[in-house]
């Protein structure tokens, strides 16, 4: 029972916590969205309906798994063990940021959409120098919503796993990692040879079928990265 | 009841051993002085205590129960040191998640504390300066009332005045509620007043654990003519000597009679008490002479 309130504190205040550290997080996220959106209407005299759903997904490929590199870091860790924690409640904590977070940040880009809708429309009627395309329809809307939940959960929890493990070679991991993404950039057959086996593992899926292939690497990537930080040592 | 045991204790890093089995039983509700040189082990000892690190060998104990990875122990352990919080934390955030934290945390003494020692509570970490930053910490630490609380390092960057106040805090509020606080310090003298017990540790190993009365019993300096204190020499054990001329100051263990004294002293022998201080300074001596002797060299 005494174990059982003391784990309650501990992750209230666990949680409370991030919550303090990831406050600044959305208030970038939320600028950043604002200020695409304001140079969208501002520079190009069109728009399209899923523009400002596609900078989101950009901004949440890169905010998150930089997020979770930084919430995996050394001194990260050590600064949350200023306070009690175990280890299987820190991991906790961590995948409820990895389901929460990029749920918050889609529901912000969806908020973002129809200010751009309601932009557009507003643009429509007092001007007839300006293109507007709307490609979305509402089940179109949920799938796209579902999958790009269900992939950008995945990749953060893919990145998590490796920041995990290496989280105290964050230096050479984060060179590869920008050599890969540079490789994937500028090397063509680097990036079809990767693309490819990528295509391979989700070829011609239906909707449910990549949630459940993204489900269980999602799974996998939970467990994975639960071993090394369930045997660390705060040094 | 013991808060602490530890059995044969190892921590060895990939390079280097910080701990060498070290046998240490802590009673509840004392106040013990945790002593050694830079690189002793008493950091790894109270991060070992903390359940920060895993011992390599042995066992470490704490309510009873491991602590490594144990949040029912955690939640009883206040462990502080000078690297505890980030420097983007605002106060008012760090004694939110305290009071969130430790059940017995007072966080109005805590707020009228930090109001006596003009520390606002808006401010960020990085805003403080180093004495307000130790001070800051100190409120938290002593104000969570954990049965178990380490402070390592507690006066750092403290001046005179603070440091007087820290002691005259921590002795108060361990009156009104009594547990084991661990402080590990340089500054022996200082701290010697708020010690119950001395734990004297030098390269990883127990050196001794006793009360400080016997600590400051444990040794005296005889200081007079070098013939007569060599033969003194010869039959107690010396831990550390020094020379001028025909005059020799001794430091000795002090296993002397009332009657040995007594003959001392008419000797001409000049007897006084060493100080808890000198006694762990020269116990941990490296042994191999004084920095002035490298210089000579």
């Amino acid at each position: 029972m005494l174990s059982q309130s003391s784990r309650l504190r501990a992750m209230k205040a666990l949680l409370y916590g991030y919550y303090l550290d990831f406050k600044s997080f959305f208030e970038i996220y939320f600028s950043i969205l604002l200020g695409l959106i304001i140079s969208k209407f501002l520079i190009t005299p069109s728009a399209s309906s899923s523009s400002s759903l596609n900078s989101a997904l950009i901004n949440c490929m890169i905010m998150l798994p930089v997020a979770m590199m930084v919430i995996t870091s050394n001194s990260e860790l050590k600064k949350k063990f200023s306070f009690p924690v175990d280890r299987d409640l820190l991991v906790l904590c961590h995948i409820l940021l990895i389901l929460v977070l990029p749920l918050v940040m889609l529901l912000m880009s969806c908020f973002f959409y129809l200010v751009e809708l309601l932009l557009a429309e507003l643009t429509l009627s007092v001007t007839t120098n300006f293109f507007y395309s709307l490609a979305i329809t509402k089940s179109s809307f949920l799938i796209g919503f579902a999958i790009s939940y269900m992939a950008i959960v995945c990749i953060t929890a893919l990145t998590w796993m490796v920041s995990a493990w290496f989280y105290r070679h964050k230096v050479p991991v984060g060179v590869i990692g920008a050599a890969f993404i540079l490789g994937l950039i500028y090397l063509d057959d680097f990036r079809d040879s990767v693309f490819g086996l990528i295509g391979r593992l989700f070829h011609n899926p239906t909707p449910g079928l990549l949630s459940l292939k993204l489900a269980v690497i999602t799974l996998a990537a939970f467990a994975l990265g639960y071993i090394p930080i369930k045997r660390m040592e705060v040094k | 009841m013991n808060v602490v045991i530890l059995q044969d204790l190892v921590k060895r890093y990939r390079d280097k051993t910080a701990l060498r089995g070290i046998n240490l039983e802590l009673q509840e509700n004392c106040i013990v002085g945790l002593i050694g040189r830079n690189g002793a082990g008493k950091t790894t000892l109270m991060r070992t205590l903390a359940g920060y690190l895993k011992p390599t060998e042995g066992t470490a104990l704490v309510f009873g129960e491991k602590p490594f990875d144990n949040i029912h122990v955690l939640s009883n352990i206040m462990y502080m040191d000078d690297d505890r919080f980030r420097d983007s934390d605002t106060l008012r955030d760090l004694l939110d998640r305290a009071a969130l934290s430790y059940s017995r945390f007072d966080k109005t003494l805590a707020l009228k504390l930090l109001e006596y020692f003009n520390i606002p509570v808006k401010a960020r970490i990085k805003k403080l300066s180093r004495g307000m930053r130790t001070l800051f910490s100190l409120v938290i630490a002593l104000m969570s009332r954990c049965p178990l609380t380490m402070l390592d390092e507690p006066t750092l960057g403290l001046d005179a005045s603070h440091r007087k106040e820290f002691a005259s805090l921590l002795l108060k509020d361990y009156a009104n509620h009594p547990r084991t606080i661990i402080i590990s310090s340089h500054l022996i003298s200082e701290l010697e007043n708020l010690m119950e017990q001395v734990v004297l540790i030098d390269n990883g190993k127990l050196v001794f654990h006793k009360a400080i009365e016997d600590v400051q019993r444990y040794a005296l300096y005889l200081a007079g003519h070098r013939k007569v204190l060599e033969e003194v020499a010869g039959r107690h054990q010396v831990i550390c000597r020094e020379s001028m001329g025909e005059r020799l100051v001794l430091g000795i263990v002090n296993h002397l009679t009332a009657e040995e004294l007594r003959q001392l002293e008419m000797q001409g022998i000049e007897i006084s008490a060493m100080s808890v201080q000198d006694v762990c300074v020269n116990l941990t001596a490296p042994g191999k002479g004084g920095v002035l002797d490298v210089i000579a060299k």
